[in-house]
C-alpha cells in the first residue's frame, strides 16, 4: 500500500493527469492554506504560490499552515515550507510577490493547466482573470465571507468570466458629508481615517477612494475653507515633539473648526448645530481615567475616555513618528505612518478621534471593536467555510482536467444547513463583456523606439484595416481622432512597460468592429529594422448591434460570432443595415434563434437571481451521474 | 491621565480570534472554549473536523482511535507524517493537531469504540463523561451506535471517496440566537401610542409648502428628511381615514399596491431630480414593512413546547425565558398578543436627530418590553426556588430581541431512523414523489443505508475493501438496498442513481479522499459549532454529500 492508494483508487485515470499538472495558485491566505494542502495530498505534480502578504495574528485562527512563529514572515514562502513536507512528489515553488509584477507575464500565465484564485481583493481578482483570458488557461475563481462562499470557474470563450456581472465598486461619501455635515457614524469614522490620520501622519496629497472630491457650484466655497483648515492642520504636524501636541490638535479640529463651521448659517437651516468640545472641562475629567480604556474594545466609551484615548494613541503615533524621523537619512522620503486596522495605535487613534466628533455632531457612538469592522472593512472569516471552499475549487480542478465545462458548475456556499450549498451551471460569456467579448493579439514592440504613431498606421490601419475612427486606450485615453498629441511619443514615455494591454476601440459609425486588445511585448528588435512586429493580416468581427436593453442587452456569445463570418454577425444582429443577402430566409431564421436563444439565457439567470434573494429555493440541476473512469 | 502605555492591544487571544468573533460574539466564543470532543476514529476526515474546531479555540480534544499508522494514511491524512509510521495513529495525530493551536487541550487514548463501551463504560455515561460532543467516523456496526446514550450529541461520518453524509443525533436543541437576515420588526400597523405621537408630531406640516424662513410649513429639504417610517404611519393613518375607505388597513394585495400609488402620489416633484429619496424609500418599503406583528410558527413551537409549560428548577435559563416571554404574550397588560419588540430600525434617509428620535421611540419600547418579561422571569424563578437575580437584564434582552426567531429542535435518535420506524418511513417515501426524486439524494441514502447495513454484517468491513473480487460486495449491497427498499414499502427497483453511488461505495472500499474529507471537515465542523455556540440553525438531521455534482441534501431521517 503506497500514500496514493486511496487518490489512485477513486479517481483513475484522472489521477495520471493530476500527477503531470503544473498549476498556479494566486494568494495563500484562509482558502489558500486549505487548498494548498488539498492539492498537496490529492498529489498535482507542480504548484506554484504567489503572494505579497506577510502572516499575522488574526490569520492565525484558520490559515493553519502558519504558526505564531511565522508571524512578520512570507505567506508564500511558509506555505510552501509547511505544505511541501507532506508530500515528496509535488514540486511546489513560491514567490513572495505581487501577482501584478511584470515578469508574471502571459506567456508565464500559459505555463500553467489550471489558475486558482484565492485572493481577497477586486483589483487583484480582476487581473488575474484578464491573464488567463489573455493565456487562455482555465481559472477556479473562489471567495468567502462569513459562512458564505463562491466557486466560480472561468474558461474563456466557454464560460463568463469574472467581469462578466457587474462588481459593487465601494462606497465613497462626497467631501463635503465627511468633512462638514456628517449624519452616520461612517461619516465620522472616514474622516478620522481617511483625513485626519492622514494630515497628521501619513502624505496629505493622498486621495481616499471612500472619498469623493467632486467640486460643484454649490459646494466650491467651502472646499475652498477645507483646503485651508487641511493646510493649518499641516502646519501643527510640525509640533510633533512639543508636549502640547495633543492639546493642540485637539483644540483644532474639535473646537476651532467647529466653531468654523457653526458660523456658515445656511448650512445648519435644517440640521442639527454641531457643538465644540471644551478642552479644559474634558481634560479634568480624563485625569480619573486610566489610559487602559483603550483595551475594552467592547464598551461605547464616554467622552472623557474617548478623550484619554485619543491623546494617548496620539502620543504612542507621534512618538513612533519621531522614531523613524530620526532615522531617516538625508535624501530619503520623509516618514509616514498608514492606517491598518490590526495596528492597536492607529485604531485607537482612529475609532476615539471618529467617537469625538459624532459627540459633536450628536450621532450615535460606536465601540472599537465595531469602529475596526467598518474601518477596516473586515470581512469576518472561519476555518469551516475556508475548507469547503477550497474543497469545491479541487473538485471544479477535477472537471477542468477533463475538459469537462458542461458538469462544472458555479458554486453558492450559505450557512444554513438545509441548503449548505447550491450550484448552477456555468453561464456563456455576456457578449457585452469588455473584458473576455473581445478579440486578442500579441504583439512585439521596442518600445524605446515604437510609437503610437506605429501601431496605430502600420499595425491597425494597413494591416488590420481600420479607419480614421478609433481609439486606442490603456487605463487612460493614448490616441483617438481628436487627439493626436502621443502619435510620435515612444512608448516607454507614455506608460508601456514589458508587457502592456492596449484596448482598441472602432469608432466607426457604420460597422465597427469589436474591440480589440493588444498586447504589447517589449522587445529588443534590431535597430535598423522596424521597431515593432506586424501581425498577420485577419479580419477582426464587427459589433453586433445592440438588441434593446431589457432582454439584458445581450447579443449571441462571442465563441459564437467569432466563428461566425461578417455578413451572418450583421444579420444576427436583427436586420438593421443587412446587406443584399438579408432576405435569404434560412438565415433569416438564424437570426431569430440567436435572439430567442439569448433571451433564454438571460431569463434564466434573473430567474434564478431572484430565488436567490428570497433566500429559499435550491436551484436545482438535471445533470446526469457521471462517474469517474 | 495615567501614565501611557506602550499600547492599548487587547489581548492576543482576542486578536486571534477576531474574524470569528464577528460571527458568533463572546459569548459563543465561551461556549466553544468548554467544549470537550471525543472523536473516534483519527481517520482524514476526523482529524479535519479536529482541525476546524481547534483553529477557533475548543476547549478540549481527545482523539480515540486503536490503529497504527500506515503508508496510506500519509497520503490522505495531512496530521500525519513520516515518523508517525508504525506509531499508535490516535497519538500522532493528538500530537500533530495539537500544535495548530496552544490554547486547545489535546489528549488521546489507544483504543476502539467497541472497547471503550465495554471496558470503560463511565466514559460514555452522560453522568460522568468528560465529553460534551463526540464525533464518530463510519465504519461502525449499528449495535455500536445504538449504545451510545442518546444525552450526549453524536456526528456520526461517512466519508468514501467523492462521496460524505453527516447524522446529528443530539438531546432537545435550543436557539436564541439563528442569526436571521435581519431582526426588524417595525410594527407599522400595531403602533403604540409614543411612536403614533412622534408621526403625528414630525408630519404636522407635511402637506404645507414653506414659501418663507420662519412660515408655516415645511420646505423642501425638510420634506425630503421625513423618515420613511414616519411617512408610512401617517399615510397608514390617512389610508384608512379616506372617506371611499372602509376604516381598516390596506391588507391585499390590490389594496397595498393601492396604498404605494396614494404614497407616491405625496411626494413632491418640483424639487432638484423631480423625487424624493425618503418618499422612494417609503414607497419600496410597502410590501416589506406594512404587515400584521406575527408570531412566527418557530417561536410558536418554544412557546407551545412542554418544556414551556413545565418549568422546573432543572430548567435551563432559555426555557425559565421563553415561559416569561409566554406570558408577556398572552398578558392583556403587557404584549397583548404581541411579542417583545426587538427594537431596530433600518437606516434610513434622514436627518440625524429625527433619525435619533425615532431610534429612541423603538429603543425604549424595547426595553420597556424586556423590564416587563424580566418581572415574569423574577417571579418564574422565586417559584422554582432560584434566585430572583439568577438571570441578567442583559440575557434576558438579547432573548427578547430575539424572540420572534427562537428555536428548538428535536433531533431524532439513530434508534428511531435504524429500526425504520413509522415517520422514516414517510419521509423517505414522500422523498421518492418529489418531482425531482430521480436525481434526489435521497436515492444515495438508500446506498448508504445499505453501506451501514454490510458494516453490521460484516463486523465492521466496509464494502470493496477485500482482497476478493468486488462483484460479490456489489451485489449483497443491492440486495441490502432493496430489502431495506422492502422494509419502508417504496418499489424494489433501485433507482439508477442509487446504483450508481453502490457501485462508487463499493469501488472506493471504504477509502478517503484527501479533498473530500477536507470538505467534510469544513462543512461537519461548522454544524458542530452551531450546536456548540447555540447560534445559527444546524441542519436535521441528516446532511448527505455528493462530490461529483457538488451537490448536498439534508432530511429528516
Ligand atoms: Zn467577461
Amino acid at each position: 500500500m503506497g500514500r496514493d492508494t486511496n487518490p489512485r483508487k477513486s479517481l483513475g485515470s484522472l489521477h495520471g493527469r493530476i500527477k503531470e499538472a503544473r498549476v498556479l495558485m494566486v494568494g495563500a491566505g484562509g482558502i489558500g492554506c486549505e487548498l494548498l494542502k488539498n492539492l498537496v495530498l490529492t498529489g498535482f505534480g507542480e504548484i506554484h504560490i504567489v503572494d505579497l502578504d506577510t502572516i499575522d495574528l488574526s490569520n492565525l485562527n484558520r490559515q493553519f499552515l502558519f504558526g505564531m512563529q511565522h508571524i512578520k514572515k512570507s505567506k508564500a514562502m511558509v506555505a510552501k515550507e509547511t505544505a511541501g513536507k507532506f508530500n515528496p512528489n509535488v514540486k511546489l515553488e513560491a514567490h513572495h510577490a505581487n501577482i501584478k509584477d511584470h515578469n508574471f507575464n502571459v506567456k508565464w500565465f500559459k505555463t500553467f493547466d489550471v489558475v486558482f484564485n484565492a485572493l481577497d481583493n477586486l483589483d487583484a481578482r480582476r487581473h488575474v482573470n484578464k491573464m488567463c483570458l489573455a493565456a487562455d488557461v482555465p481559472l477556479i475563481e473562489s471567495g468567502t465571507t462569513g459562512f458564505n462562499g463562491q466557486v466560480q470557474v472561468i474558461k474563456q470563450r466557454t464560460t463568463e468570466c469574472y467581469d462578466c456581472t457587474h462588481k459593487p465598486i465601494p462606497k465613497s461619501f462626497p467631501v463635503c458629508t465627511i468633512r462638514s455635515t456628517p449624519s452616520q457614524p461612517i461619516h465620522c469614522i472616514v474622516w478620522a481615517k481617511s483625513y485626519l490620520f492622514v494630515e497628521i501622519f501619513g502624505t496629505s496629497e493622498e486621495s481616499s477612494p471612500e472619498v469623493d472630491p467632486s467640486e460643484n457650484d454649490e459646494n466650491a466655497g467651502e472646499i475652498a475653507n477645507l483646503k485651508r483648515e487641511a493646510e493649518e492642520l499641516k502646519n501643527i504636524r510640525e509640533k510633533m515633539a512639543s508636549p502640547d501636541f495633543a492639546a493642540t490638535i485637539f483644540g483644532k479640529v474639535f473646537a476651532a473648526d467647529i466653531d468654523r463651521l457653526r458660523s456658515m448659517e445656511d448650512m445648519w437651516k435644517s440640521r442639527k448645530l454641531p457643538k465644540a468640545l471644551d478642552y479644559a472641562q474634558i481634560s479634568e475629567e480624563a485625569e480619573k481615567i486610566d489610559n487602559s480604556v483603550a483595551k475594552n474594545d467592547q464598551k461605547v466609551w464616554t467622552l472623557a475616555e474617548n478623550y484619554v484615548v485619543f491623546a494617548d494613541s496620539l502620543q504612542r503615533l507621534a512618538k513612533r513618528m519621531l522614531e523613524l524621523k530620526a532615522s531617516v537619512k538625508d535624501g530619503e522620503a520623509a516618514p509616514i505612518l498608514a492606517f491598518d486596522k490590526d495596528d492597536e495605535d492607529t485604531l485607537d487613534f482612529v475609532a476615539a478621534s471618529a467617537n469625538l466628533r459624532s459627540l459633536i455632531f450628536g450621532i450615535d457612538s460606536k465601540s472599537k471593536f465595531d469602529i475596526k469592522q467598518m474601518a477596516g472593512n473586515i470581512i469576518p472569516a472561519i476555518a469551516t467555510t475556508n475548507a469547503i471552499t477550497a474543497g469545491l475549487c479541487v473538485l471544479q480542478a477535477f472537471k477542468v482536467l477533463r475538459e469537462d465545462y458542461k458538469t462544472a458548475r458555479m458554486v453558492f456556499l450559505s450557512r444554513s444547513a438545509d441548503r449548505a450549498f447550491s450550484s448552477e451551471k456555468l453561464s456563456p460569456p455576456n457578449p457585452n463583456c469588455e473584458v473576455c467579448s473581445v478579440t486578442r493579439i500579441t504583439i512585439e514592440a521596442d518600445v524605446s523606439r515604437a510609437t503610437i504613431g506605429d501601431l496605430v498606421d502600420k499595425v491597425l490601419r494597413e494591416q488590420l484595416g481600420y479607419g480614421e475612427e478609433l481609439s486606442l486606450l490603456t487605463k487612460e485615453l493614448l490616441y483617438d481622432a481628436d487627439y493626436d498629441d502621443n502619435k510620435d511619443t515612444p512608448l516607454s514615455e507614455i506608460g508601456f512597460g514589458e508587457e502592456t494591454f492596449v484596448t482598441i476601440v472602432d469608432d466607426d459609425e457604420e460597422e465597427p468592429r469589436i474591440n480589440l486588445v493588444i498586447v504589447v511585448t517589449n522587445t529588443a528588435l534590431p535597430a535598423d529594422g522596424e521597431p515593432i512586429t506586424v501581425p498577420e493580416k485577419f479580419e477582426i468581427p464587427r459589433k453586433l448591434k445592440a438588441i434593446p436593453a431589457g432582454n439584458g442587452g445581450g447579443t449571441n456569445g462571442l465563441a459564437n460570432g467569432l466563428k461566425r463570418s461578417h455578413e451572418d454577425l450583421i444579420l444576427a444582429a436583427g436586420g438593421e443595415g443587412a446587406n443584399g443577402n438579408g432576405n435569404e430566409p434560412e438565415q433569416k431564421k438564424r437570426k431569430v434563434d440567436v435572439i430567442v436563444e439569448n433571451r433564454d439565457v438571460n431569463v434564466k439567470r434573473a430567474k434564478v437571481f431572484e430565488e436567490k434573494k428570497d433566500d429559499d429555493i435550491i436551484v436545482l440541476d438535471d445533470d446526469g451521474f457521471i462517474t469517474i473512469d | 491621565m495615567a501614565a501611557s502605555t506602550p499600547s492599548g492591544a487587547p489581548s492576543s487571544k482576542e486578536k486571534k480570534y477576531d474574524r470569528q468573533l464577528r460571527l458568533w460574539g463572546a459569548n459563543g466564543q465561551n461556549k466553544l472554549e468548554s467544549a470537550h470532543i471525543a472523536l473516534f476514529n483519527a481517520s482524514a476526515a476526523g482529524c479535519e473536523i479536529l482541525k476546524n474546531l481547534i483553529l477557533p479555540g475548543v476547549g478540549q480534544f481527545t482523539v480515540i482511535d486503536d490503529k497504527l499508522v500506515e503508508e496510506a494514511d500519509l497520503g490522505a491524512n495531512f496530521f500525519l507524517d513520516e515518523e508517525s509510521l508504525g506509531k499508535p495513529r490516535a497519538e500522532r495525530t493528538a500530537a500533530l493537531l495539537g500544535e495548530l493551536n496552544p490554547d486547545v487541550k489535546g489528549n488521546y487514548l489507544v483504543d476502539s469504540l467497541s472497547n471503550t463501551l465495554s471496558a470503560k463504560p463511565e466514559l460514555l455515561n452522560p453522568r460522568s463523561t468528560p465529553f460534551t460532543h463526540i464525533v464518530i467516523i463510519s465504519p461502525v456496526p449499528t449495535p455500536l451506535l445504538l449504545q451510545i446514550p442518546i444525552e450526549i450529541p453524536v456526528f456520526l461520518v461517512n466519508c468514501v471517496g467523492l462521496l460524505f453524509t453527516l447524522r446529528i443525533s443530539a438531546p432537545l436543541h435550543t436557539i436564541v440566537e439563528a442569526h436571521p437576515e435581519s431582526l426588524v420588526d417595525l410594527r407599522l400597523l400595531n403602533p403604540w401610542p409614543e411612536l403614533s405621537a412622534l408621526a403625528a408630531e414630525k408630519t404636522k406640516n407635511l402637506e404645507v409648502q414653506q414659501e418663507m424662513d420662519g412660515d408655516e410649513g415645511m420646505s423642501d429639504h425638510e420634506h425630503g428628511h421625513v423618515p420613511y417610517l414616519v411617512l408610512l404611519l401617517k399615510y397608514l393613518d390617512d389610508w384608512k381615514r379616506r372617506p371611499e375607505g372602509d376604516g381598516t388597513h390596506p391588507s391585499s394585495y390590490k389594496e397595498m399596491t393601492a396604498f404605494r400609488s396614494f404614497v407616491q402620489d405625496k411626494m413632491r416633484t418640483h424639487v432638484p431630480g423631480g423625487s424624493e429619496e425618503n418618499y422612494e424609500e417609503a414607497v419600496a418599503a410597502v410590501l416589506k414593512h406594512v404587515r400584521k406583528a406575527e408570531v412566527s410558527e418557530y417561536a410558536k413551537t418554544v412557546l407551545d413546547h412542554p418544556a414551556c409549560a413545565n418549568v422546573t428548577s432543572e430548567s435551563t435559563n432559555f426555557w425559565i425565558i421563553a415561559k416569561a416571554v409566554k406570558q408577556f404574550l398572552e398578558s392583556p397588560e403587557q404584549g397583548n398578543g404581541l411579542l417583545p419588540l426587538s427594537g431596530g430600525i433600518p437606516d434610513m434617509k434622514a436627518e440625524s436627530s429625527g433619525y435619533v428620535a425615532l431610534q429612541n421611540v423603538y429603543k425604549n419600547k424595547a426595553r420597556h418590553d424586556a423590564a416587563l418579561v424580566q418581572k415574569n422571569v423574577q417571579s418564574i424563578l422565586s417559584s422554582i426556588g432560584r434566585e430572583p437575580s439568577s438571570i441578567s437584564l442583559e440575557e434576558i434582552e438579547i432573548f427578547c430581541r430575539h424572540a420572534n426567531f427562537l428555536r428548538a429542535i428535536s433531533f431524532r435518535p439513530f434508534s428511531a431512523e435504524l429500526s425504520t420506524d413509522e415517520f422514516h418511513k414517510k419521509v423517505v417515501k414522500d422523498a421518492f414523489e418529489s418531482w425531482d426524486a430521480d436525481s434526489a439524494l435521497i436515492n444515495d441514502y438508500v446506498a448508504f443505508r445499505a453501506f451501514q447495513e454490510f458494516i453490521t454484517q460484516n463486523n465492521g468491513r466496509a464494502p470493496g475493501d477485500t482482497e476478493g473480487p468486488l462483484d460479490e460486495d456489489t451485489v449483497e449491497m443491492q440486495r441490502l438496498a432493496k430489502a431495506y427498499l422492502s422494509e419502508v414499502g417504496c418499489s424494489l427497483e433501485l433507482a439508477e442513481r442509487t446504483e450508481n453511488i453502490i457501485g462508487e461505495l463499493v469501488r472506493y472500499g471504504g477509502a478517503e479522499l484527501h479533498n473530500t474529507a477536507s470538505l467534510a471537515g469544513g462543512l461537519v465542523a461548522q454544524e458542530i459549532i452551531k450546536i456548540i455556540t447555540q447560534q445559527y440553525v444546524p441542519g436535521n438531521n441528516t446532511i448527505l454529500f455528493d462530490g461529483i455534482s457538488s451537490k448536498t441534501g439534508t432530511y429528516v431521517l
